[in-house]
């Protein structure tokens, strides 16, 4: 680590503790509204300057490693900002503010849907600290905190206002979710039975004298967990159900960063954790082109936007793992491409559909037509 | 070059806000940018034909080695020049096609603009990734351009269609392009057709190749609407005309031209180029012209005729051969002059005369004389009479053949190139008389003046196409300059001129033109065309069936993967479970090594585990609700002796009181619904469910036991004791692991406590989180604690039902078990405990009060918002946090080893305690928001609901 | 290292009910389900520390025998997330109930739509499609319409905390079903 750096480091764990203070002031503050949405977009606007410098010092120093609580490297947890980590999360992280934008933006704009602005603020922002812990997590358990918290925070956004489709999809979000999580922390105790750490760096080292079959096998646990999560076929059925019923900046939101932490993960396993792994770069390649596919043909039998934009979210989906299947640099940086740009463009167009509901009043595109010009 | 490329950009940009203010005049404006690159083309040709090309290059993807790289060589430059011109003319011709007030102006003319822009990056690039962008782009605006009447049905189903087509195309021609850029080991388009055109290709190619080529033609196919995917031209005819005269002459499909021509030099030997090109090419020369005959819409005539051509052009293009080169970009220029001035032609009958319906034009001719020359000279360089350059080109195609192009095919395609001409002629024929005679049995029709700016580009490129023919000798340099790069094919080379040398050519053109006439008179084409001479393809139908084949399969695929119901997705995860890691450990993993020592630790370890086991198995048959409840709830116990047994008081003390917290919430949401679960399961269904948990069941068990068997270091933890103590200052080391070495984790566990509640309150609240629980509505002001006897102020009042025994017990324990609380909160560090026990017994407290008082009862002991209670923990843990990160900013001066301290900070003892103190008030928040939630805003509607029905509890 | 076979055998055990309770279509075994696979996961992750041995607390057990420190914090973490699933999946069961008095999950609508299509054959293609985006915006509206209704009835509990910016849109639909 070089000097520049250090101070660098101090504010690391920023992207995820602004957050989390924003939403318990935000919950403090539960009666003023014009003060919770300061809150958040100063909160938000400053993890983005934050992820900004993070990348700038990742790519031009290397990878900078903190350890929390100054707890030696196996023993505590670490946050690792490699330019992988760092541009994950400036991307996200400018989509989340962007987005929370938008969704200040249409709430005012939009009046009869009723923004329970007192739930969605605090959530919001833990969202946001649970997408950006994940991405920063260096170790196994806490990429899987990470996920529970944007996933908490995920559940509670789907089902905001309660409505009978949200609170049916959100049954089958939250079950499924949970399973997901529940399989991952059995992969978790599998690892940490077969290696007796959690720190990723050291998992991969230790993994090494693990016999291959057995390593396999508890990859291709985490596998499951993390496809389940980034909605790859055969395990993507859940999304399309679930995605198109929430708000539009919520939809927007989830469609673009909860999908790839999932990816991201799997993108750690294969190239951190378990590289060099021939049997499932296979399977990752099948999976991957069929996710292509049946997304690409889900679309197509759908009649509203919100449900077309899903599944050409699965379908693209596919494109990523493809990338990572390839398991060599240009493929992964492939991947690395397309996921950043598919953050952004999955976040706006369903911002968009979110606009044409508003003018046009449906998402059906057999009630729609000729809003180009409206 | 690419500053011009860019101007485009920006005029597309800026063409809204001009239109804005200048009406169409806006249009004229505009057109200085193609006419502004066109002047510059034109500049440039003499260095040009010297050989001295103008390249320009900027990096994109230097990994990859992909530039953006621009070209200007002596086929760019002729095409280019098309482009620009009549892109220029095209848009002047707008600024009197519109009316002043038309709407979606600026729309239209920001994308004809961009579409131009991209038309002319197309020809200009020198890299086939960016060739491939611009391909597209120009896909996607010539979308936007036929779209254009958006409300119009026909006109969307003709983009939708075009984009379609031409977009696969472009995709499978992307396929095309990487396998030849890999195989040259270059995407410079230049140094790929060197490569080919040199000693590494030949017929005999590697099968990588060959299909690489076949890819990139079916994108040359389908851009420049080639059999079998010709339909798409005629139906974009759905386009406003400036757009389908700039379409048919200068952009989009002479994309398709272009690329042949481009790649001819390096691949026209690479089999299956020929054979390919000259089937596909023929069958849609001579379809478009019998398609031509038979349309009584001027507008279908010239579409079918551009079909027809396309056919003839790609059919010279991929001869391969220098003469039939030649031919086919003079014919390229010819093509380009005449079918932009007849389309225009057509665009000022429609608007002046309201129809172009040949049946009800009649005695055009005389009215509009200007006009009339216009079409006339247009029809006749079509038909190729000279001395227009049609004819010119014509003659030059004829020798092409007659010059072996195709080598022995050279013949038979030479009379379907005649047959072709003669269709050609007919069609042209049948366009003048349909635009212009005199019908009998017709009414003149009534024409309104056109003025004199309307027909002017009509009339330049008309006489444009006549100069061209006399004066071709100066064209000539310029595309033999690109001839001169493909083989000869016989020893006399052909060179283009206005007066023909005689023979055998001239012949063959002299027998077109004269059967051409026959056959475009209307009675002969009618007679001809009546019976379907040819059976036409019917690909517009094909293309439907696709379309509709395409949605079937997609809707079964996808009834077939997305059932909607809950169940079938878990299904498919655990299946996905015990087919991938299960598969994995039976097969591979290292059995062998799991060792079986002992059947466990201790006795009362079996009888935890036995009454865990009965537990859960007999959960899975109970039918009444709050019994299934209870026995799960006995679960947890077992679960927490075991843990208790295992050396875990921390997590055994934490399960039971997580497992009461738990019992008492679920009874909470379930009285209110129905005793029974229902039970509509067949015994099939059962038997599915069993067959995916018992494998489930089975593999977790053995993927435990393998991967335990697999550890042959030591854990981590085992320094965690010496660790705590010494630097985490703590002797229950569970408790340092928790508020201290993982505190990071902590905090992301506190923040799906506070999601979880806030997420209880959503759905229970809808609309709001903010609100104390309700309190007794007598003394609402006066805290209960500084009132003596305060406790169960609510429930003396007699509302809710009341025990006494309850009440009693009640006085007793509360108090204890705060006490006791705030005991595991403070001696967690060192006993077990903690702020999680601590927070749990607290709220187990109100529990206790809630349950003995009822709902305002819960008020009383605790009157503050539970969001606050939450988002102060979430402010302490998170401040330490902050604060530490504050105190080691400081600590960074004077001490280097300290300079990583971000999160705890120095004084270990205190920060970690504060830690603890905010887990301690989210826990306590959680229970008081989900007790307000689910126990106290429940009850209040219940009581509500029978009050409203008036019927006593 | 080993595990002693009653807790792997309780892992098996566990998981196998979990997961037949999870699969059925009642909400309540649903959660049901969901508890006992977090108990058998939790579980797992003990075993996954290896040999039980002393409570960690130092200085009053030797370090070597100790139990492993790490895998408990592990669990107390996950215990206290699995209640908070918890907590929030029964707010869902609650919501669900008030809105369709079923405890059952119902099939999601798109879905079985795009079945019925499939199965009418293609002629009808067109107006099924209608009549789906009908019967969607149906299943939503009648459920705001409804909270807007009850919204004028009377509301002690602290409206006046309402944030300005939640407009007047329906609290608590059920009490009107």
């Amino acid at each position: 680590m070089n000097p520049g750096s250090s101070l660098l480091a101090t504010v690391i764990p920023l992207p995820v503790l602004l957050p989390l203070l924003g939403a318990g002031l935000t919950l403090v503050l539960a009666r003023r509204p014009t003060l919770q949405r300061a809150v958040s977009v100063t909160v938000l606007s400053a993890v983005v300057v934050i992820a900004a410098l993070l990348l700038v010092a990742a790519v031009q120093s290397g990878p900078i490693v903190i350890t929390v609580g100054s707890w030696p490297v196996p023993l505590g947890i670490t946050l690792v900002v490699d330019p992988l980590s760092a541009l994950m999360l400036l991307t996200s992280m400018t989509v989340t503010l962007a987005v929370l934008v938008y969704a200040i933006g249409q709430g005012v704009y939009d009046r009869d849907e009723a923004t329970p602005i007192t739930i969605f603020h605090p959530t919001y922002l833990v969202l946001a600290a649970g997408v950006a812990n994940a991405f920063l997590a260096g170790d196994l358990f806490n990429l899987y905190v990470g996920f529970e918290v944007l996933l908490m925070a995920s559940y509670v956004l789907l089902t905001l206002g309660g409505s009978r489709s949200r609170v049916r999809a959100g049954v089958t979000y939250v079950v499924v979710n949970v399973v997901s999580s529940l399989i991952f922390l059995a992969g978790i105790a599998l690892v940490y039975a077969a290696v007796g750490t959690l720190n990723l760096a050291q998992i991969s080292v230790r993994m090494a004298d693990v016999s291959p079959g057995t390593a396999l096998t508890i990859h291709l646990v985490l596998l499951t967990a993390f496809g389940i999560k980034a909605a790859v076929f055969p395990l993507s059925a859940w999304l399309p159900d679930s995605y198109p019923t929430a708000a539009a900046p919520v939809t927007a939101v989830f469609a673009g960063l909860l999908t790839k932490v999932g990816v991201y993960s799997i993108i750690r396993m294969e190239t951190l954790v378990f590289p060099d792994s021939d049997v499932t770069q296979t399977v990752l390649l099948v999976a991957a082109g069929l996710t292509m596919l049946v997304g690409a043909l889900g679309a197509i039998a759908q009649a509203d936007i919100k449900r077309v934009l899903s599944f050409t979210l699965v379908s693209h989906i596919g494109y990523m793992i493809f990338g990572i299947a390839l398991a060599t640099p240009l493929g992964v940086a492939g991947a690395v491409f397309y996921v950043v740009h598919h953050i952004t463009v999955q976040a706006t167009l369903f911002c968009v559909v979110g606009l044409i509901e508003g003018v046009g009043g449906s998402t059906s595109v057999t009630r729609l037509g000729g809003l180009a010009r409206a | 070059m690419l500053v011009l490329v860019a101007a485009h950009a920006v005029a597309a940009l800026v063409a809204s806000t001009l239109v804005r203010f200048l009406g169409r005049r806006a249009f004229a404006v505009l057109a200085l940018v193609p006419a502004a690159a066109a002047v510059w083309i034109a500049l440039q040709l003499p260095a040009v034909l010297a050989g001295a090309i103008p390249t320009e290059e900027i990096p994109w993807i230097p990994a990859l080695g992909i530039d953006i790289a621009m070209r200007l060589d002596p086929l760019s430059a002729t095409v280019s020049l098309l482009v620009t011109a009549i892109g220029a003319l095209v848009l002047l011709y707008c600024t009197r096609y519109f009316p002043p007030d038309a709407r979606g102006m600026g729309r239209f003319s920001a994308v004809l603009t961009a579409f131009a822009g991209a038309m002319l990056a197309l020809v200009w690039s020198d890299d086939v990734f960016v060739l491939y962008v611009c391909w597209e782009l120009t896909t996607v605006f010539s979308f936007l351009l036929v779209g254009h009447d958006a409300h119009k049905r026909a006109s969307r189903a003709a983009a939708v269609q075009a984009l379609v087509v031409t977009a696969a195309g472009g995709l499978t021609m992307l396929v095309g392009l990487v396998v030849l850029a890999q195989a040259a080991q270059t995407t410079r388009l230049s140094a790929l057709v060197a490569y080919f055109a040199g000693p590494a290709a030949g017929p005999t190619a590697p099968a990588a190749l060959t299909a690489g080529v076949v890819c990139v033609l079916v994108g040359a196919i389908t851009k420049s609407a080639l059999v079998p995917f010709h339909f798409w031209l005629p139906s974009a005819m759905a386009a406003p005309t400036p757009v389908s005269a700039y379409l048919h002459a200068a952009a989009m499909v002479k994309a398709g031209v272009y690329l042949v021509l481009r790649l001819a030099p390096g691949l026209a030997d690479v089999e299956p180029w020929r054979p390919l090109i000259a089937t596909v090419a023929v069958t849609t020369m001579l379809l478009g012209g019998v398609q031509a005959l038979r349309q009584h819409d001027l507008k279908l005539v010239l579409a079918h005729g551009t079909v027809s051509q396309l056919g003839f052009m790609i059919l010279l293009a991929g001869a391969g051969t220098r003469d039939a080169a030649l031919a086919a970009i003079g014919l390229v220029v010819a093509h380009a002059l005449f079918k932009a001035c007849l389309f225009l032609v057509v665009g000022v009958i429609d608007r002046r005369a309201g129809t172009r319906d040949l049946r009800e034009l009649s005695g055009l001719g005389r009215r509009a004389p200007v006009l009339a020359t216009a079409g006339i000279l247009g029809a006749a360089s079509m038909a190729g009479l000279p001395p227009l350059l049609g004819f010119v080109t014509k003659e030059g195609s004829f020798e092409a053949f007659l010059h072996e192009a195709y080598g022995p095919a050279a013949v038979p395609l030479l009379v379907l190139v005649v047959l072709g001409s003669v269709l050609t002629v007919g069609y042209s024929t049948r366009f003048v008389w349909g635009a212009f005679w005199r019908k009998p049995g017709v009414d003149p029709v009534t024409w309104q003046p056109a003025g004199l700016l309307f027909p002017a580009a009509p009339v330049v490129l008309g006489v444009a196409g006549l100069a061209a023919g006399v004066g071709v000798t100066g064209l000539a340099p310029l595309l033999v300059a690109y001839a001169d790069t493909l083989p000869v094919s016989y020893p006399v080379l052909f060179e283009l001129a206005v007066v023909p040398p005689l023979g055998l050519a001239l012949g063959l053109s002299v027998l077109a033109l004269s059967l051409g006439f026959v056959v475009g008179l209307p009675r002969v084409s009618a007679a001809l065309t009546a019976r379907h001479p040819l059976a036409p393809v019917r690909a517009e139908i094909t293309w439907r069936g696709v379309v509709h084949a395409l949605e079937n399969l997609s809707l079964r695929v996808t009834v077939l993967t997305q059932r909607g119901s809950l169940s079938w997705i878990l299904t498919t995860i655990f299946t996905v479970l015990v087919l991938g890691p299960g598969v994995a450990l039976l097969l591979s993993a290292d059995l062998g090594s799991v060792r079986v020592d002992r059947l466990a630790d201790s006795p009362f370890q079996v009888l935890a585990a036995v009454i865990g086991a009965a537990c859960a198995i007999v959960a899975t048959r109970v039918r009444r609700r709050l019994g299934a409840v209870i026995v799960v709830g006995g679960l947890g116990y077992a679960i927490a002796l075991i843990f208790a047994l295992a050396g875990a008081p921390d997590v055994a003390l934490t399960q039971a009181l997580v497992e009461t917290a738990t019992l008492v919430v679920v009874v909470l949401v379930l009285r209110t619904l129905p005793r029974d679960i229902s039970d509509r399961h067949t015994p099939r269904q059962r038997m599915r469910r069993l067959l995916v948990a018992v494998p489930v069941g089975l593999l977790m068990t053995g993927l435990g036991a393998v991967a335990l068997a697999a550890r042959n270091a030591p854990s981590v933890a085992a320094a965690f004791p010496a660790q705590a103590y010494g630097f985490g200052a703590g002797a229950n080391v569970v408790n340092v692991t928790l508020v201290d070495i993982r505190a990071w984790d902590t905090m992301g566990e506190l923040s799906v406590i506070v999601a979880a509640a806030t997420g209880v309150a959503s759905l229970v609240f809808l609309h709001r989180r903010s609100g104390a629980p309700p309190r007794s509505e007598a003394q609402p002001s006066v805290s209960p604690s500084t009132r003596a006897g305060g406790w169960l102020s609510a429930a003396r009042r007699g509302d809710g039902d009341r025990v006494l025994l309850l009440e009693v017990v009640t006085r007793l324990v509360f108090p204890t078990m705060v006490v006791v609380s705030v005991y595991f909160l403070f001696a967690g560090h060192n006993s077990p405990g903690g702020g999680f026990a601590g927070g749990l017994v607290a709220g187990l407290a109100l529990v206790v009060r809630y349950v003995a008082g009822g709902r305002h009862e819960l008020g009383e002991a605790v009157p503050v918002d539970p969001g606050l209670l939450l988002g102060l923990g979430l402010l302490c843990a998170g401040g330490t946090g902050v604060g530490a990160l504050l105190l080691g900013g400081e600590v960074l001066q004077t001490a280097v080893l300290q300079a990583d301290v971000p999160v705890l900070g120095q004084v270990k003892f205190v920060t970690s305690l504060i830690f603890d103190i905010g887990v301690y008030l989210v826990v306590v928040g959680l229970v008081l928001d989900v007790l307000r939630s689910l126990g106290a805003e429940l009850d209040r509607r219940r009581a509500e609901v029978t009050s409203r029905q008036g019927v006593p509890t | 290292m080993t595990s002693p076979i009653v807790l792997l055998g309780l892992v098996g055990v566990l998981y196998t009910a979990g997961v037949y309770l999870i699969l059925e279509r009642s909400l309540t075994r649903v959660l049901l389900g969901v508890l006992v696979l977090g108990n058998a996961t939790n579980v797992l992750v003990v075993v996954a520390g290896g040999r039980a041995g002393e409570a960690p607390l130092v200085g009053r057990a030797p370090e070597s025998a100790m139990s492993d420190a790490l895998v408990q914090a592990l669990v107390l973490t996950a215990i206290v997330i699995t209640f908070g699933v918890t907590a929030f999946l029964l707010a869902l069961i609650h919501r669900t109930w008030t809105l369709e008095r079923e405890d059952d999950l119902a099939e999601d609508v798109e879905d079985r739509s795009l079945r019925r299509r499939l199965a009418r054959g293609e002629q009808e293609d067109e107006e099924e499609l209608d009549t789906t985006s009908c019967e969607n915006v149906a299943d939503t509206d009648p459920d705001e319409d409804d909270g807007r209704s009850t919204e004028s009835g009377p509301d002690p509990a602290g409206d006046g905390h309402r944030a300005p910016a939640a407009s007047a849109t329906g609290a608590g639909g059920e009490d009107a079903r």
